[in-house]
C-alpha cells in the first residue's frame, strides 16, 4: 500500500522533471552550450578540477561512522525502550556515554578542527 | 499561440541577473551600476552561468579585457553586455543592454559553441602540501573577474583540496587605468563623504563574502545615500543601527575572529592591523565618525600605502589558508589598487 | 489519528509540496527586496515564477570533460528525494504512505541530499563546484547526528517509528513542550540539510555560487526546486513530530497542518534572512561538542519520562 504510494509519487516526480526538461526543450533559446569552460575568474583551467581532493576533516568521518552505526541500533531500540524499562535505557546511554567520551577526547586532540 | 511567441513573451519578463566586472579605473562606474542594479530590483549573479547580463565597469584593455571576453563566452543565452566607462552613462547603458536581453530576435542568433581555443586542461599533478603529504594540486588564479574581489587584483594560487599552498600577486591592467583614482581623487563631492562611503563599501564586500547579505545590502544602501548627498542627519540613524548590529553580532564575531590576522611585527598600516573582525569593526566605527564631517575637506587615509602593504603581504598572508579564509582575508584588506597606480603615476 | 490515503493521494503530494516551495521562495524574495529597497515586495512575490521562466528559456551548458550523467542526476535526485521525504508526513488525517518505519524513511530520503549535492559539485569539473561539494559533505558530518538524535527523541516519546503514532501520542501535549531542545536542533539541521542560509556555504558567494556555479537553464531550475522542496519536507516533518500535526481547535485538521507548516517554513526562511553564514570549520566543533550532547540529554530525558 505505502509502497504503491511511494512508487506513484516517484514516477510522478520523475515525470514532472521530465516535463520540465521537455518544456525547456521547446522554449529554450539555443541548444546546450557544449564546451563551456568552467568559471575560473576569467582564465582557462590548467588542470581538470576533478582530482584527489585533500579532505582535511578525514578524522571526523571516522568518528561519524562509529556514531552512525550506533544510530542504526537506536531506531529499533526507540520502539521497545518503554516496555524493556530502565535496563534498556541504562545500557543504551552508558554505551552512548562511552562514545561521547571518545568524541570529547577527539575534540581535545583537535580532530574536530581543520583550519 | 506559437511556442516561439511564448519564448519571446517570457523573455520580456525574466529577471535580470547582472555579473559586474570592475577593472582598474572603473570604481566610479561600479558604484553607480551597483546602485542602479539595486534600485531596479535586479540581483547580482555569482557566476557567469547564473548571469544574463555582463556589466564591465571601467576601461578594459589588455589582460583584463581578455578575462572579460573569456567570461562573456561562458554566459549562456539569453545574454547581453554593457560597458560603462562614465558613471553618467550607466543608466542608459543598462537600459540598452536590458532591451537587447529581452529582444527574442537578437537572442535567437545562435551563440557559437566553444569558440574558445585555449590549451586543453591536463590531469592534476602532485606536490608536497603544508602537512607534508604529496597530493594533487591545481593552479587556480583568483581574479580579475570574481564577484566581491578587488578590481585589478590577481592572486595566482596553487591549491590542494581547498588549501592555498602558494599565492603570487599580480596587478594586470593597472598602468592602463592611467592614474585615475575615484576614491582618492576624481570622485565628486567632498572628501568627507567619499571617506565614509569607502568604509561602507569595504564593509559591504566583506559582509557579503562572509554570507551576511542583509548587512551587506544595508551597507550598500547607506553608501549610496552618502554618495547621492543625503543629509548627515538623515543617514545618522540607519548608520548607527547598522554599525551597532555589525559590531555586536555574535555570529559575525564567531566566523571572522582570527581570520587573516596580521602579526604586529609585520608592521601593517594601523587601519589594517588585527584580524578581519577588527578591520570590519573599525570600518563601521570610522563610517560613523565620518558623519560629523560629511561635507568638509577632511584628509583621506593613505589608501595607496595600504594597498602597497597589502599587495606585498598577501603572498605570505594567504599561504596555507583555505579558500574561504583567503576570500575573507582579501575582502577585509580590500586594497584600492587605483590609488596605488595613481601614486606611481604621480611619483614618476 | 492519521490514516494512509488511497494510492491516488500520491498524485497530490508533488503539487502540495510545490505550492509550499513556491510560497517559501516568494517570501524569501520579498524579504530580500525589502532589505535592498527594491521596488515593492509585492513584485518580489512573483519573482519565483519569473525566475523559473528565465531558467526555462535559458541555454543549458556542458563543461569539458564533465561527468554529465552524474551531474544531471544530482538535480533530479535532490528533487525526487525532497518530495518522497514528505511521503510519510500527514496532512491533517491523511498521509500518502504511513510506513511503520516512517521516521527512518524520512531520514533515508534526506540523506540522498549528501550524494546529490556532492555530485552537483563534482560533476561539473569545476574548481569552485568541487570545493563546495566537499563543503557540503563536511556540513553533513556536522549536522546529521544531532538531526538523527532529534528524530529519535520523537520516536522514543511515541514508542514507535510510525509518524501516525507520533502524532497520536501528541493528542494531549505537543512534543515541542517536553522536547524543546530536539525541536530547535531539528529546525537548525533542516536548514543545514537544505543548505539554506545561514548554512549555505556550499552555494556561497565566496566560491562563485559553489555547486551552482556551472548550472544554467532547466538543470539549475530542477536543482533549486529540489532544494526548496527539501526545506518544505523538513518543515512538514517538524510539524508532524513536534507541533501535533493536524491537531488544533475549530479548524479542520488539514488546515491546521497547512497553517503550521507555513508558519515553520516562514520562520526558517526569515531566520536564514537574518543570520550571517555559518562556516563549517567553526560549526563542526559546536555540533559535536554541544549539539550532540544536548540532543543526547534530550533523548535521555524523554526515555526516562516514558519508562
Amino acid at each position: 500500500m505505502a509502497l504503491t504510494g511511494a512508487l506513484v509519487a516517484l514516477a510522478l516526480v520523475l515525470a514532472a522533471a521530465g516535463g520540465l526538461y521537455g518544456v525547456a526543450y521547446l522554449l529554450r533559446l539555443g541548444g546546450t552550450r557544449a564546451g563551456a569552460r568552467p568559471f575560473l575568474s576569467g582564465h582557462d583551467a590548467a588542470e581538470h578540477a576533478v582530482s584527489r581532493f585533500h579532505v582535511r576533516w578525514y578524522a571526523i568521518t571516522m568518528i561519524f561512522l562509529a556514531f552512525d552505526m550506533e544510530m542504526v541500533f537506536m531506531y529499533p531500540w526507540a520502539v521497545v525502550v518503554a516496555e524493556q524499562g530502565a535496563k534498556a535505557v541504562t545500557e543504551m546511554f552508558v554505551f552512548l556515554g562511552i562514545l561521547l567520551v571518545g568524541v570529547v577526547y577527539a575534540g581535545r586532540e583537535g580532530a574536530l578542527r581543520w583550519t | 499561440m506559437d511556442v516561439t511567441d511564448l519564448t519571446a513573451l517570457l523573455l520580456r519578463r525574466i529577471p535580470v541577473r547582472p555579473l559586474v566586472v570592475t577593472v582598474p579605473g572603473g570604481t566610479g562606474a561600479r558604484l553607480r551600476v551597483e546602485r542602479l542594479i539595486r534600485t531596479r530590483g535586479w540581483y547580482p549573479a555569482a557566476s557567469p552561468a547564473e548571469a544574463n547580463l555582463l556589466v564591465v565597469a571601467g576601461p578594459a584593455t589588455g589582460e583584463p579585457a581578455d578575462a572579460v571576453e573569456h567570461v562573456w563566452e561562458q554566459l549562456p543565452a539569453p545574454r547581453a553586455r554593457a560597458a560603462v566607462l562614465d558613471p553618467g552613462h550607466a543608466d542608459g547603458e543598462l537600459a540598452a543592454a536590458e532591451a537587447t536581453l529581452r529582444d527574442a530576435f537578437r537572442q535567437r542568433r545562435p551563440a557559437p559553441d566553444s569558440v574558445h581555443g585555449g590549451a586543453e586542461p591536463e590531469m592534476a599533478g602532485r606536490g608536497e602540501d603544508r602537512d607534508g603529504l604529496t597530493l594533487d594540486q591545481l593552479h587556480v588564479p583568483l581574479g580579475p573577474v570574481l564577484p566581491g574581489w578587488p578590481a585589478g587584483l590577481v592572486v595566482r594560487t596553487v591549491l590542494q583540496g581547498d588549501v592555498l599552498q602558494e599565492a603570487e600577486v599580480d596587478t594586470p591592467g593597472l598602468a592602463e587605468a592611467g592614474g585615475r583614482t575615484w576614491w582618492w581623487g576624481e570622485g565628486p563631492g567632498p572628501p568627507g563623504r567619499r571617506r565614509a562611503a569607502r568604509h561602507l563599501d569595504t564593509a559591504a564586500t566583506l559582509l557579503s563574502i562572509a554570507g551576511d547579505d542583509r548587512a551587506a545590502v544595508a551597507a550598500r544602501r547607506l553608501r549610496d545615500g552618502v554618495l547621492t548627498g543625503l543629509a548627515a542627519a538623515e543617514v545618522a540613524r540607519p548608520l548607527h543601527q547598522w554599525a551597532r548590529r555589525v559590531r555586536r553580532s555574535p555570529l559575525l564575531r564567531w566566523s571572522l575572529a582570527g581570520v587573516g590576522a596580521v602579526p604586529a611585527d609585520a608592521a601593517p598600516p594601523p587601519e589594517l592591523a588585527g584580524d578581519a573582525l577588527a578591520r570590519l569593526r573599525r570600518h563601521a566605527t570610522a563610517a560613523e565618525a565620518a558623519l560629523d564631517r560629511f561635507d568638509q575637506d577632511v584628509p583621506l587615509p593613505d589608501w595607496a600605502e595600504q594597498a602597497q602593504w597589502t599587495v606585498e603581504a598577501l603572498p605570505w598572508l594567504l599561504r596555507g589558508s583555505e579558500l574561504a579564509l583567503a576570500r575573507l582575508t582579501v575582502a577585509s584588506l580590500d586594497p584600492d589598487l587605483e590609488a596605488l597606480a595613481a601614486r606611481e603615476v604621480a611619483g614618476a | 489519528m492519521p490514516e494512509p490515503g488511497p494510492w491516488w493521494s500520491a498524485l497530490l503530494l508533488p503539487a502540495v509540496v510545490a505550492v509550499f516551495a513556491a510560497g517559501a521562495c516568494s517570501l524569501d524574495a520579498a524579504l530580500r527586496a525589502r532589505t535592498a529597497g527594491a521596488p515593492g515586495p509585492a513584485a518580489a512575490a512573483l519573482l519565483p515564477v519569473r525566475s523559473a521562466a528565465g531558467l526555462l528559456v535559458q541555454q543549458r551548458r556542458r563543461t569539458p570533460a564533465a561527468d554529465t550523467l552524474l551531474w544531471r542526476t544530482a538535480g533530479v535526485a535532490l528533487l525526487a528525494a525532497g518530495v518522497l521525504a514528505s511521503l510519510v508526513t500527514p496532512l491533517g488525517r491523511w498521509s500518502v504512505g504511513d510506513l511503520s518505519v516512517g521516521i527512518v524513511w524520512f531520514n533515508a530520503m534526506e540523506i540522498v541530499a549528501w550524494g546529490a549535492v556532492w555530485l552537483a559539485g563534482w560533476g561539473a569539473n569545476s574548481m569552485f563546484g568541487l570545493v563546495a561539494g566537499y563543503r557540503f559533505v563536511a556540513q553533513g558530518l556536522a549536522y546529521e547526528l544531532p538531526h538523527m538524535f532529534a528524530l529519535t527523541s520523537a520516536a522514543i516519546g511515541a514508542g514507535s517509528l510510525r509518524v501516525a503514532d507520533v502524532v497520536a501520542a501528541q493528542r494531549d501535549l505537543w512534543f515541542v513542550v517536553w522536547m524543546p531542545v530536539a525541536f530547535v536542533v531539528f529546525l537548525l539541521t533542516v536548514l543545514a540539510m537544505a543548505f539554506r542560509p545561514p548554512f549555505d556555504q556550499p552555494t556561497g558567494q565566496d566560491v562563485a555560487g559553489g555547486v551552482l556555479a556551472e548550472l544554467s537553464g532547466v538543470d539549475r531550475l530542477v536543482f533549486l526546486a529540489g532544494r526548496w522542496v527539501l526545506l518544505v519536507s523538513g518543515a512538514g516533518m517538524a510539524v508532524a513530530l513536534f507541533l501535533g500535526a493536524g491537531g488544533g481547535p475549530l479548524l479542520p485538521g488539514w488546515l491546521w497542518s497547512v497553517l503550521k507548516t507555513a508558519a515553520v517554513l516562514a520562520v526558517l526562511v526569515w531566520a536564514g534572512h537574518r543570520l550571517p553564514a555559518v562556516r563549517m570549520e567553526r560549526f563542526a566543533e559546536v555540533a559535536w561538542l554541544v549539539l550532540i550532547p544536548a540532543t543526547l540529554l534530550q533523548a535521555l530525558f524523554v526515555s526516562i519520562l516514558v519508562l
